[in-house]
């Protein structure tokens, strides 16, 4: 995980953002055949920033979490990224 | 099917696995009803269009492509619960489940289109558009083709509602689309029982069905009588009336909790004509009961 790395959405990977507003969430169904997945808050967050192309997904969560320093987060949500890129939830764009 | 996972959502997925098993084994896929409805015909209003809240996903497939599609699924994990002689009494539908998502009803027909299937799909195919479900690309009937699709289920599950949202409140050009799709698809019949022009068709062999099914006939021999008259040939017919007093195998081993045996599946054909028996005994008890 790099900074000006951009992610998408593997064309695997079906999903739906649920727009409940007591508890927003991205389900994950890898096809064919699953498990579905559910990301809540942050995770969501960081999964949906990424898929959309953020370059800098860190800083795009520090941006929308406001009083977030990103120095603060940035190894965390690359932390995230990590595990999303291994479960093939995201992947870079080349 | 998981707790967590909210039924929309798993109808949804379940859209797009067989979409993508589909494109696997390179099978037709048209999806209906459902979220796969387009949005126009889900109803006006100052609220925002919501997609159709289904229980299931609702693929029609090209009648070649039904066994290697219904093959894909099972490698990808699903299951067929009630292949197409155990479904509804048109057999046009198998449904497959899956230990994750709602079912999956893989129809190789639909009720109300009595163009033969091979055609009839190439004529839906031909007009097809796509809508997004998930974020997966999947092929739909054009919205004439829906509407009609819609009409001709609404009367088999008595649903004035769709009727309204789908026919009271189209156009006039929207509904000759619709009627002329109907006549090349000759489901006429069935989409006249929708829009209340049944009286048209009384001397057209699908006509009892539709009146009946249009009006909720309980009789089980009445409807019996009438699916078999509706077919268009003799074969068809023979066909379709053994397969309505044949007890459905997977629904009878499901209620026995064992593979049916021979005398379980006469017991079974026995049972099924004794009521159909004591409906005909009721249906003369009323009429003499009507004329006096």
């Amino acid at each position: 995980v790099s900074v000006n790395v951009a992610y998408r959405r593997p064309d695997h990977l079906a999903f739906v953002i649920t727009d409940d507003e007591d508890a927003p969430a991205s389900y994950l169904f890898p096809l064919p055949a699953g498990p579905a997945h559910r990301l809540e808050g942050t995770a969501a967050l960081i999964w949906s920033l990424a898929v959309e192309g953020e370059s800098d997904v860190p800083l795009a969560v520090a941006e929308l979490l406001e009083n977030a320093e990103v120095s603060d987060i940035r190894s965390t949500v690359e932390d995230y990224l990590r595990y999303l890129l291994r479960e093939r939830f995201i992947e870079e764009i080349p | 099917m998981s707790h967590t996972l909210p039924l929309d959502v798993g109808v949804v997925f379940a859209h797009c696995s067989a979409q993508a098993v589909a494109a696997t084994v390179g099978a037709d896929l048209l999806h209906i009803k459902g979220p796969a409805i387009d949005q126009s015909l889900l109803g006006a209003g100052g609220d925002l269009p919501r997609r159709r809240r289904s229980m299931d996903a609702d693929v029609l497939v090209r009648p070649r492509d039904v066994g290697r599609f219904i093959d894909g699924m099972v490698s990808a994990g699903w299951r067929v619960a009630y292949p197409f002689e155990d479904g509804s009494p048109f057999t046009h539908a198998a449904t497959m489940v899956h230990p994750d998502l709602p079912s999956v009803d893989v129809h190789r027909s639909f009720p109300g289109i009595y163009l033969e299937p091979r055609e009839a799909f190439d004529r839906l195919w031909r007009d097809r558009t796509s809508t997004e479900l998930g974020g997966i690309d999947c092929s739909v009937p054009a919205v004439s083709a829906q509407r009609l699709i819609l009409l001709l289920h609404a009367v088999r599950s008595r649903s004035r509602g769709d009727i309204d949202r789908v026919w009271q409140t189209a156009s006039d050009a929207e509904r000759d689309a619709v009627s002329l799709l109907a006549r090349e698809l000759r489901s006429e019949v069935a989409l006249a029982a929708a829009v209340g022009e049944l009286e048209r068709f009384r001397s057209h062999r699908e006509y009892d069905l539709w009146r009946a099914l249009r009006d909720g006939e309980r009789s089980r021999p009445r409807l019996w009588l009438a699916r078999v008259r509706a077919e268009p040939t003799w074969r068809r017919r023979v066909r379709t009336a053994v397969s309505l007093v044949r007890p459905k195998p997977a629904r009878l081993a499901r209620e026995l909790g064992h593979p049916p045996t021979t005398g379980d599946r006469l017991r079974a054909t026995s049972k099924l004509l004794r009521t159909a028996v004591k409906d005909v005994t009721k249906g003369r008890a009323r009429t003499v009961t009507g004329r006096r």
